[in-house]
């Protein structure tokens, strides 16, 4: 990045305060904070360490919610083939 | 959301479109609610015949969340079972990271804890907060999509979300898994 890019980011990083960014963190990792106020969300996150570490604490959280039920690749299997039976009329809707 | 959907269109060819696709996050929900492998292939092969039945009814918004209901309100139907122990669950699901990948195994061990841990504090949370958290963060779905398939207000959603994710991390902390808040 050049000079002026970084300049240009730690201008955008301090027109949020860490408090601000606080109270959207969680929406913005989920990808639902749909406000121009977006990238200098991410400038603060990129340029203040405590921010940055709060916003990584939370991404490892979700992580590992998402991958607390990793269910087995036999299961799924049955499921999709048990899907495409229904579709195909194989089996009645009363599971017979 | 503009769908365009034939009228003419068979159950099968809707079921196929609009369930088909949903199986692998169905299946994640269920294992996560019933915490039981068997159990959870169970639910969701009801789910799919409940849907099914219902699939000429639907309206095509939000196919996910529309699942998610079905399944939860099957779950609800079925003989609650008691959850077996956590540690169960997890030797039923976790898959072996070594086997799977290069990481080396105290990497994994530091993971497993970790996830654990994450695990465990879920589990605390009310019903109300794992809900969201289910919809959210297992099943891979929006604010508006969990909105829509806890039958709550996409505002609830965020704040029980937020709420639920705070509770984890508290957790966390007080266990040393993560640094407290720095000041
Ligand atoms: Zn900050």
């Amino acid at each position: 990045m050049s000079i002026l890019g970084i300049i240009r980011r730690h201008r955008d990083a301090r027109k949020m305060s860490c408090a601000e960014v606080g109270e959207v963190l969680q929406q913005y990792l989920d990808g639902e904070y749909d406000s121009d106020r977006a990238p200098l969300v991410r400038a603060h996150l990129e340029v203040c360490k405590r921010c940055g570490l709060e916003a990584s604490v939370y991404t490892d959280i979700k992580e590992a919610l998402a991958h607390q039920v990793e269910p087995p690749v036999e299961s799924r299997d049955r499921l999709r083939e048990f899907g495409e039976r229904i579709a195909h009329g194989d089996i009645s809707a009363d599971g017979a | 959301m503009d769908i365009d959907v034939p009228t003419s269109e068979s159950a099968s060819a809707r079921f196929e479109r609009w369930v088909l696709p949903e199986v692998d996050v169905l299946l994640r929900v269920a294992q996560s609610i019933t915490r039981n492998t068997h159990d959870a292939e169970d639910l969701v092969q009801d789910t799919m015949l409940r849907a099914y039945r219902s699939i000429d009814s639907f309206d095509g918004r939000y196919p996910r969340a529309w699942l998610l209901t079905i399944l939860r309100n099957t779950e609800i139907n079925r003989h609650r079972r008691r959850r077996p122990s956590l540690l169960t669950a997890a030797q039923q699901t976790l898959p072996d990271p070594i086997a799977d990948g290069g990481a080396t195994a105290e990497s994994v061990v530091v993971d497993l804890t970790f996830e654990s841990a994450v695990e465990d504090a879920f589990e605390h949370l009310s019903d109300d907060f794992r809900e969201v958290v289910e919809l959210v963060d297992i099943g891979g779905l929006s604010y508006a999509e969990a909105a829509e398939a806890a039958d709550i207000p996409e505002g609830t959603v965020m704040s029980r979300l937020h709420r639920a994710r705070k509770q984890v991390r508290t957790r966390l902390e007080k266990q040393g898994y993560v640094a407290g808040r720095p000041r």
